[in-house]
């Protein structure tokens, strides 16, 4: 998704650490009548103005894939401590973003429009579901993993689609991330359950 | 790992099928396409649109292989339109239409695109190979909870050179010229054009339609993740196999209700494995008839599960079923009832539509006759 005019996360912590948990004080509560939901837990990309992403191994050319790992780490270390998740319900990954991951789809047209080779790595991360499987192994939460892209501008729409899969039975929470590449590269975490 | 059991939910209405446009690399409609399926024909020529020098195929399910591609907002309008997609709502407001497309610069455009000449809202989805699935799970629970009466589901890829470039570097395409799920000796997939429009509706909104009479009925549907690496599937699918279990869950059915399963089946080894693993855990003595009919019209990537979806509501209403094309040698780790050399009449019972993605992610569709 573009850069939001208002974070559709409103997310409060600006420190990264100490981690920190919200359990007890709701941030906030979704709008949406069908399924209100409390942040347990939010993260956001950047923090400060030395943030700086730790690069993935496994995954090359492109700062989308880091920028959605580290604010989700981010998010979850706040409510878990270090990964993996322990005891957590079913938890669903929502990632949304409207542009996807800009710079691994401008290195592929470039390998193709000048005939060199494509690098192997970009078959892997050729779509957005393959840094939700990294997280989704690194942290063992085993829900749903869907990604979205134009057409869920507001934050309604997304807490909306991320309440339908906790309503339907298939999450009991969902990490909804949003993510747009940049310059700057912005994101945000949110941690949601009924 | 989770220690929960899945919930159903609340209270389900009926969710149906009023209407399916396909174009496919068969040509268009669903019978050209069911037809292809059914006798077991693949569809893939060399492609003509673009370059494939230097690849280890040139070959594609593609509905033409002219030096220009179809446009592929002019091939969503067309399936909307002949899905019934485009009567519009009685009050006149702007309908949902999500929309599964390739994640990448190019959704943005062709969605505005759609708006414009539609008057629909996209709202796009674009994980990979469950990208459609999850639409269609999404605007089931939207009709089933009773918080919409209709839901339009959209979905395309036409083969193009950078995805077929990345595959092709990822060393995913079958350097045979062929897909042979299950198989032993299965090199990999290849790439087929897809453009699929689904409406989904509950009865009292497919009566209002005058006319229309339902294709089929989603019976049970679920969306599962597997936890276990960044592209590779759970070994033993595991989180496919609870996709499965949900989805009967949701239907109020058991395995043995199943009579029919399109499977994801792209032909790669482990993805292969790891679905016959759960149809196994699902079905512990004996699967029910299974194919893939990706070896016929190739993987349509995001758009590859509205199109099994289409082609499982056509199995229902042909009573046959399609073949399971490529297959040369059984694979000890596959033992499936596979559909091989000739389609086979199909008993009554659910048919199961399954997909799997990058990301472990996994879906299951269970479609009844209407």
């Amino acid at each position: 998704m573009t850069a939001p005019a208002t974070d559709p996360l409103r997310t409060t912590s600006r420190a990264p650490d100490p981690p920190q948990t919200t359990e007890t004080d709701p941030l906030r509560t979704a709008s949406p009548a069908h399924h209100p939901l409390r942040v347990l837990a939010s993260a956001a990309w950047p923090e400060r103005p030395d943030d700086r992403l730790p690069p993935i191994a496994g995954f090359v050319e492109s700062s989308f894939n880091p920028l959605v790992a580290e604010t989700a780490d981010r998010c979850l270390l706040r409510h878990y401590g270090p990964p993996p998740a322990l005891g957590a319900p079913r938890t669903a990954l929502l990632l949304a973003s409207a542009t996807g991951d800009t710079g691994t789809a401008d290195a592929l047209a470039l390998a193709t429009t000048t005939g060199r080779r494509v690098p192997p790595l970009l078959f892997f991360q050729s779509n957005p579901n393959a840094v939700l499987g990294h997280l989704a192994a690194r942290w063992q939460l085993d829900g749903p993993v869907v990604a979205l892209g134009p057409g869920f501008d507001t934050e309604d729409e997304l807490l909306d689609r991320a309440g339908l899969l906790i309503e339907d039975g298939d999450a009991e929470q969902v990490l909804l991330i949003t993510a747009a590449q940049g310059p700057p590269d912005r994101a945000t975490a949110a941690l949601l359950t009924p | 790992m989770t220690p929960t059991a899945p919930r159903n939910g609340p209270p389900r209405r009926t969710v149906l099928v009023g209407g399916i446009g396909v174009r496919s690399a068969f040509g268009p409609g669903l019978p050209a396409l069911l037809d292809g399926a059914l006798a077991g024909r693949p569809a893939f020529v060399p492609v003509g649109r673009f370059s494939t020098a230097g690849h280890r195929t040139d070959l594609a399910a593609v509905a033409d292989d002219a030096a220009e591609p179809p446009s592929l907002v002019d091939q969503l309008v067309a399936v909307l339109a002949e899905a019934g997609a485009l009567d519009g709502r009685p009050d006149g407001a702007p309908e949902d239409l999500l929309l599964a497309l390739h994640g990448d610069r190019r959704a943005g455009p062709v969605a505005q695109e759609i708006a414009e000449r539609t008057g629909l809202r996209p709202r796009v989805y674009t994980g990979a190979c469950v990208a459609a699935a999850t639409a269609v799970a999404d605007a089931t629970a939207l009709i089933a909870s009773g918080r919409r009466e209709r839901v339009l589901v959209a979905a395309g890829y036409l083969v193009e050179p950078d995805t077929f470039a990345v595959f092709d570097a990822g060393r995913a395409l079958a350097g045979d010229g062929a897909v042979r799920p299950f198989s032993l000796g299965r090199q990999g997939m290849l790439l087929g054009d897809a453009v699929v429009a689904v409406v989904l509706e509950s009865v009292p909104s497919l009566r209002r339609s005058r006319g229309r009479n339902p294709l089929a009925r989603i019976a049970g549907w679920a969306r599962t993740g597997d936890a276990h690496h960044v592209c590779r599937p759970h070994p033993e699918g595991v989180g496919l196999a609870r996709a499965v279990r949900i989805a009967l869950a949701r239907a109020g059915a058991a395995p043995d209700a199943i009579a029919y399963v399109n499977a994801n089946g792209a032909g790669s080894k482990l993805g292969d494995l790891a679905e016959a693993a759960a149809l196994r855990t699902v079905f512990p003595t004996g699967t029910p008839p299974v194919s893939s009919t990706k070896s016929v019209h190739g993987h349509a990537l995001e758009a590859s599960a509205l199109l099994e979806l289409a082609v499982t509501v056509g199995v229902l209403q042909a009573g046959s079923l399609p073949v399971n094309a490529g297959w040369q040698h059984p694979d000890p780790g596959c033992p499936l009832d596979l559909v091989l050399d000739h389609p086979r009449s199909a008993a009554p019972g659910l048919a199961l539509t399954l997909n799997s993605a990058f990301g472990g992610a996994n879906t299951a569709l269970l479609v009844a006759a209407a």
